[in-house]
């Protein structure tokens, strides 16, 4: 009973935490979703030069943790005299993170579009753009957006690693709870449920809606080339 | 069969359904030893229902299972003890493809019968030898034509010196030639004294070398009589057209 | 960069055990749940469902927190960092590899279970003999996957105060302030140690391929 009396005190604290979280995890994806695709149309083109680049950007953004590019951007980025809020600086981070992420899953949408098509444009004489607009890209969300909740999903439980420098998020709330109160277990163990509550919603919708995918949101593929290509999307985003 | 000499199968009633859906409607049939007996029938008939019913594959739903007169199922014990006298054959061999063909053939001797693993290891290079393959050994089913793969998955079968051998369209996934070989083979063993349940598409194979063919079409034993009776001079109107269409007439 | 380098060094052995042995955990423990979950009892699925589901569905870092602070802090258990942070990570990762085992007990096909049943081989045999050799080959890519990912998992140790690379890295950096070049060393050396894990990944990749035009 008790544990539940202090749980009522905890949950407006919470739920303001509970409410960075979720701005976290929505601007990170307004930052990263756009850019990921970018980075998917310029790993797809055809000149190296545009290539190559985003194909290292995404490999840096899967290959290290987001942890460190965490750090990299809170602790790196002053010394160029960029200095921004903690907030700023993990939305940052995790946007950049999200980019690469998505961009592999973009990517895959792109090539699942069989040659044929794109030949077909060509033969159609469409332009590039307009092959991309009218027939590639409304056929590639179709294949990308079951991957790209289950990104969303383990991004908002990436948005915890902001507790490293301090952004008030939820679990902020709950550690800074527990080191008031000592009650580390009752602190924590609210955190998670409130966590595990909302991915859990999110797994089952996602499940309602995209039942073939019942392998929830790390599906398993194989990996083909390139250094860290993980195709399931991992823990820490 | 003699009046007085008990059958080795019997099936009592056996009914097979798939959620509900019934597709093999109350077969009763005695199977002497010895004796082979082939099942024939339209695609969809229920053949292999009712074939892989006979050891629990596909539990009946209604009915029973005798093996020399005890009753088969309900236990786990007498499931295994009928699995370990009825062997099987697949249309797709299910050989294990990790596995050489004779790892394949002592696997079962070893890890069901318990026996020692020379003692396997011997039996089954034996069976080996016995469906004309010892040379294939140690190879790994890839490496192996499909003839040869369905001879080491007879092998394999034999290992476990079952009673009854059943055969589910043995030769249907194979070039004629190919599957020649292991008609030859079966015809070898139905020599022996093997006694078979063969769900077959080939009626020379069933005109030739079965004792007995059952016709099944629509889930039920439209007709059974001795291969040579049957064959020629089917009674049943639906019979008839079958034997008709098949042999292109 | 050599400096730097010298210092994170000190941490490259504790990224690497935590790692590995949280791998180890993760395999060891990860087989059962799958085994489990393709049970065809619910009671005995639903367990193993519930467990997998609430692994994954709260933060690693949340769970690092609820073993270290919580679990072993009592009287009774004294977890160090390095422990918390391979029990959590390792039964994390226990429930990822569930679904990659799963998937690859999926892929065995059915007639290779109806053998092993028309041959009486025990259950245990089955699995160890049969079913078990054929999934693990096609197993091993995505199980490689997951030891890269749970590589990078592994730097949330350092918020429990392990002291793996990420943890030197933020250490210098409060003596150097130098945290561009600190995290870019820190962040390509993740990378570096990742590179064997996708090796095997690529290996495997390519013996399945072969086998599957081979069969
Ligand atoms: N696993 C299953 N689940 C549901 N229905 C099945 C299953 N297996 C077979 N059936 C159905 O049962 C009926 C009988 O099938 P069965 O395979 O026994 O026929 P068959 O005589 O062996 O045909 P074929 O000559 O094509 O092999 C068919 O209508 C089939 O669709
Ligand atoms: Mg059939």
């Amino acid at each position: 009973m008790s544990t539940l009396n202090e749980w009522q005190d905890y949950l407006p604290d919470y739920l303001d935490g509970l409410k960075v979280t979720l701005r976290l995890t929505g601007v990170s994806l307004a930052g990263g979703l756009p850019l990921g695709l970018l980075l998917a149309l310029a790993m797809t083109a055809r000149r190296r030069t545009v290539r190559w680049p985003a194909i290292l950007l995404v490999e840096i953004g899967r290959g290290a943790p987001a942890l460190v590019v965490l750090y990299f951007v809170y602790y790196g980025l002053p010394q160029l005299d960029l200095t921004w809020s903690s907030f700023v600086c993990a939305a940052i981070a995790l946007g950049f993170t999200t980019a690469a992420y998505t961009a592999d899953i973009f990517r895959a949408g792109i090539n699942s579009i069989p040659v044929g098509h794109r030949e077909a444009c060509q033969a159609l004489g469409l332009s590039h753009g307009q092959e991309l607009r009218l027939v590639v890209l409304p056929q590639a969300i179709r294949v990308v957006i079951p991957p790209l909740i289950g990104f969303c999903i383990l991004l908002y439980q990436g948005t915890s690693l902001a507790f490293a420098v301090s952004v008030p998020e939820l679990l902020s709330r709950a550690y800074s709870q527990a080191s008031i109160t000592y009650q580390f277990t009752s602190t924590l163990v609210l955190a998670g449920l409130v966590y595990a509550a909302i991915s859990l919603s999110a797994v089952a919708l996602m499940r309602a809606r995209w039942p073939g995918r019942t392998a929830s949101v790390t599906d398993v593929e194989p990996p083909g080339e390139g250094l860290a290509r993980t195709t399931e999307v991992t823990h820490a985003p | 069969m003699t009046p007085e000499s008990k059958p080795l199968l019997t099936l009592d009633g056996v009914c097979v359904a798939y959620r509900h859906q019934e597709v093999v409607h109350d077969v009763s049939l005695d199977v002497a030893a010895g004796e082979v007996v082939a099942l024939i029938g339209p695609s969809g008939a229920g053949k292999s229902s009712l074939l892989r019913a006979i050891n629990f594959l596909e539990p009946p739903s209604k009915g029973r299972i005798l093996l020399e007169g005890v009753e088969v199922g309900g236990s786990r014990r007498t499931l295994d003890a009928l699995r370990r006298d009825v062997g099987m054959v697949f249309q797709s061999f299910n050989l294990f493809p990790h596995l050489t063909a004779l790892q394949n053939v002592m696997l079962a001797p070893e890890h069901t019968l318990g026996l020692p693993r020379e003692q396997a290891r011997e039996r089954a290079m034996r069976q080996l030898t016995h469906v004309g393959l010892a040379e294939r050994a140690d190879a790994k089913p890839g490496k192996c034509s499909g003839g040869q793969q369905q001879r080491i998955a007879i092998a394999r079968a034999l290992a476990m010196e079952p009673k009854v051998m059943l055969f589910d369209e043995p030769t249907s996934a194979l070039d004629p030639e190919l599957g020649a070989e292991v008609l030859a083979t079966m015809r070898t063993l139905a020599g022996e004294g093997m006694t078979m349940v063969v769900v077959t598409h080939e009626m020379h194979f069933a005109e030739d070398v079965a004792d007995r063919v059952v016709f099944m079409a629509d889930g039920h034993v439209v007709e059974e009589n001795s291969a040579g009776k049957l064959m020629r001079d089917p009674q049943h109107p639906r019979t008839q057209r079958f034997l008709n269409a098949v042999r292109g007439r | 960069m050599g400096t730097i380098l010298s210092t994170l060094a000190d941490g490259v052995a504790q990224t690497i055990g935590i790692t590995l042995a949280a791998f180890a955990v993760a395999a060891v423990l990860g087989l059962p749940l799958a085994v489990l979950r393709r049970s065809g009892h619910w009671l005995v699925r639903l367990p193993a469902v519930v467990v997998v589901e609430v692994l994954r569905a709260v933060p690693p870092i949340v769970w690092l927190f609820l073993i270290y602070f919580s679990l072993g802090s009592t009287d009774n258990l004294q977890l160090t960092t390095f422990q918390a942070a391979v029990i959590g990570l390792g039964l994390i990762y226990a429930a990822h590899l569930s679904e990659a085992y799963r998937a690859g007990l999926d892929a065995v096909p059915a007639g290779q279970w109806e053998a092993t049943r028309a041959l009486a081989l025990p259950r245990t045999q089955a699995y160890v003999r049969v079913i078990l050799p054929q999934a693990l080959i096609v197993v091993i890519p995505p199980m490689a996957t997951f030891a890269i990912a749970l590589l990078k998992d592994s730097a949330i140790a350092s918020v429990i105060g392990a002291t793996d690379i990420t943890f030197q890295a933020v250490q210098l950096t409060q003596q150097d302030l130098n945290g561009l070049g600190n995290f870019t060393v820190a962040g390509l050396l993740y990378i570096a140690l990742g590179i064997p894990f996708a090796v095997v990944a690529r290996g495997a990749d390519r013996v399945l391929s072969r086998r599957l035009v081979g069969a």
